[in-house]
């Protein structure tokens, strides 16, 4: 079959790239690091170090952004398009923190719903800029272990849509011991507000999990300040239950409110999937609502409501998501409705229902292990 | 008895009145499992399904409604889908929907809870998987996909979404039921069908098209032959 000319201009691109970052090819796919570029005393690649760091935005994305809490480090673009910032030269690190929603059903030892986004953006740039910064990547992690046998890449080409943006970008993404280490994002024509293209160069890791792949003491849990919880064999159990509440710190201390709308309706997920799963361990609450909070703090997160008021709400949420469990465990066993309003104190919760309910529905609520979190 | 609830399409408002009747007939703190799979899933994409999914409950909860979801994506395990109140698949491409399911075995698990009871919502590429055939959408087909079964759970009748009334429309239907001999339900994006023992339920206005026979025009409350 004859080439077309944006498939030869991209085998051309994938040949260059590999070539310039040093990698080789292999049956299955993947991108090995070659041992010529990458043994011995290896020299940074580029001097990324006169970027200037961008103060990160807030959690929460102004209305018609492309998602409800920031996801990424990049999206400070938009932030900048907003300010009405020439795109066509800038170029910034920041450390963001990010909320990725998707993953608050799927956590274990080594993710997090909530992390800090450390990306490094240039604008304007050309392809060979791009692969600088790759090589730059794969540097940074040599840098913690040179072992090259231990590395893999991946490169793909992927549609993306940001709102109304739609846009191709080609990923290379780092492996390290099998888990995603990192990951480089160039977009030649990525459309800016004014109808105009221009090309964004990005590495980006979550740097939690970045020291988390890279630790020396393979004992060290990925959450790093909550050690003192990790007493059980079993850290996938720890890591869901502090995953919940830290996230829904950043969030409270952003000045989220829990309700049945976005953000708010977020925020109540989180709190909810925390009582549930705190359940059986009951971690003090003060205690990791004090943890996550100081640790976003130290992460240049603005607390818009300090701990105090973070504390408050997250409690009230945590009685109401309570309630909320009492009213499904009843409908789930019995089949019947119980017509008390879930915003209600717990006293006063169990207090309305004893008085309107059939022995049946008391018999439920009576058997569930119920907590004071006045 | 299970039920299907297969929308037409559209925005969040546009459908409102048919996804109403979807979720007022789940359990006040519903927990249902919704899969955008049908979209593609870059990272962005995926943070974007999820917000879109919180807006569409938003519109449907209240301080005393709980609902609640959990996102299913290609390459998560299976889950179980009985633990969940109703499962929700979104729109996107029909084709790439049908691809990930069958790869990923979720589409015999879904043929399983809906055949075990299970309440199902499909909104567009989501509601023509559950019809007889694909080729109704036969254009969303760019990996040139060789099978066109969908589950057929619709009494042998595939489904055509965001059907408007428009002569191009109509004769690209009707093209469509005499080529691959189908009897096409025709939803535009206001509508839907609900199925459950009493039938197949009509809620707006659809057009039934079968090959030879005169094209029927249904409307809200009336029950499919």
């Amino acid at each position: 079959m004859e080439k077309m000319p944006n498939q030869e201009k991209e085998i051309t691109r994938l040949e260059y790239l590999t070539t310039h970052v040093g990698l080789v090819r292999q049956l299955d796919g993947k991108y090995l690091l070659a041992e010529r570029v990458y043994s011995g005393n290896i020299q940074n690649e580029s001097s990324l170090e006169h970027i200037s760091t961008s103060k990160p935005d807030g959690v929460l994305r102004p209305e018609g952004d492309t998602t409800i809490f920031t996801s990424a480090g990049i999206q400070h673009l938009e932030t900048l398009e907003r300010d009405k910032i020439n795109l066509e030269s800038e170029k910034f690190k920041i450390a963001q923190p990010v909320v990725r929603s998707q993953f608050m059903d799927k956590i274990k030892e080594g993710y997090s719903t909530a992390f800090i986004d450390e990306a490094i953006v240039q604008l304007g740039v050309s392809d060979e800029d791009f692969f600088s910064m790759c090589k730059q990547m794969v540097i940074d992690s040599l840098n913690h272990d040179t072992d090259i046998q231990k590395y893999y890449l991946t490169i793909d080409i992927q549609d993306d849509r940001w709102g109304q943006k739609k846009f191709t970008k080609l990923v290379v993404t780092l492996y390290y011991d099998g888990n995603e280490v990192s990951e480089g994002v160039y977009i030649d024509k990525f459309p800016k507000v004014d109808g105009q293209t221009v090309s964004v160069a990005e590495t980006t890791h979550g740097a939690e999990r970045y020291k988390w792949i890279h630790r020396e003491n393979k004992d060290q849990p990925y959450f790093i300040d909550f050690e003192e919880f990790y007493h059980s064999d079993n850290k996938d159990d720890v890591a869901r239950i502090i995953d919940p509440v830290r996230t829904a710190t950043l969030m409270l201390m952003q000045g989220v409110v829990p309700s049945h709308k976005d953000p708010g309706f977020r925020l109540r997920q989180l709190i909810k999937r925390f009582v549930e799963r705190n359940a059986e361990a009951s971690f003090s609450e003060d205690r990791l609502l004090n943890l996550s909070y100081d640790f976003w703090l130290r992460n240049n997160v603005e607390g818009i409501v300090d701990k105090v008021g973070a504390r408050e709400l997250l409690k009230k949420e945590m009685i109401r998501a309570q309630n909320v469990h009492i009213v499904n465990r009843v409908e789930r066993d019995t089949g019947k409705k119980i017509k008390v309003d879930v915003n209600l104190g717990t006293d006063e919760f169990i207090k309305r229902i004893y008085s309107s309910s059939p022995e049946e529905i008391i018999g439920v609520v009576k058997s569930i292990n119920l907590k004071r979190y006045e | 008895m299970s039920k299907l609830f297969l929308s037409g399409g559209g925005d969040i408002e546009t459908s409102y009145l048919f996804d109403s009747l979807f979720f007022d007939s789940l359990p006040q703190n519903a927990n249902i499992l919704y899969v955008p799979v049908a979209m593609a899933t870059t990272m962005t994409k995926t943070e974007a399904a999820f917000d879109w999914f919180s807006k569409l409950i938003s519109r449907h909860s209240s301080n005393d409604r709980d609902l609640d979801f959990t996102m299913w994506n290609d390459g998560d395990s299976l889950p179980i889908l009985h633990n969940y109140d109703a499962v929700y698949v979104g729109g996107g491409n029909t084709y790439r929907l049908l691809m990930v399911l069958e790869k990923s075995g979720m589409l015999d698990a879904l043929k399983k809870y809906i055949r075990n009871g299970g309440v199902y919502y499909g909104g567009s590429a989501g509601a023509v998987i559950t019809g007889k055939d694909l080729r109704t959408v036969e254009e969303e087909n760019l990996e040139n996909y060789s099978k066109h079964d969908g589950m057929n759970f619709v009494n042998n009748i595939s489904v055509f979404p965001h059907f408007s009334n428009s002569e191009e429309q109509e004769s690209a239907v009707g093209n469509i039921c005499r080529k691959y001999v189908l009897r096409i339900a025709a939803l535009p994006e206001n509508s839907g069908l609900i199925i459950d023992e009493q039938g197949i339920g009509v809620h707006g206005n659809i057009h039934l098209y079968e090959q030879e026979k005169e094209t029927i025009f249904y409307t809200s409350g009336q029950i499919i032959k």
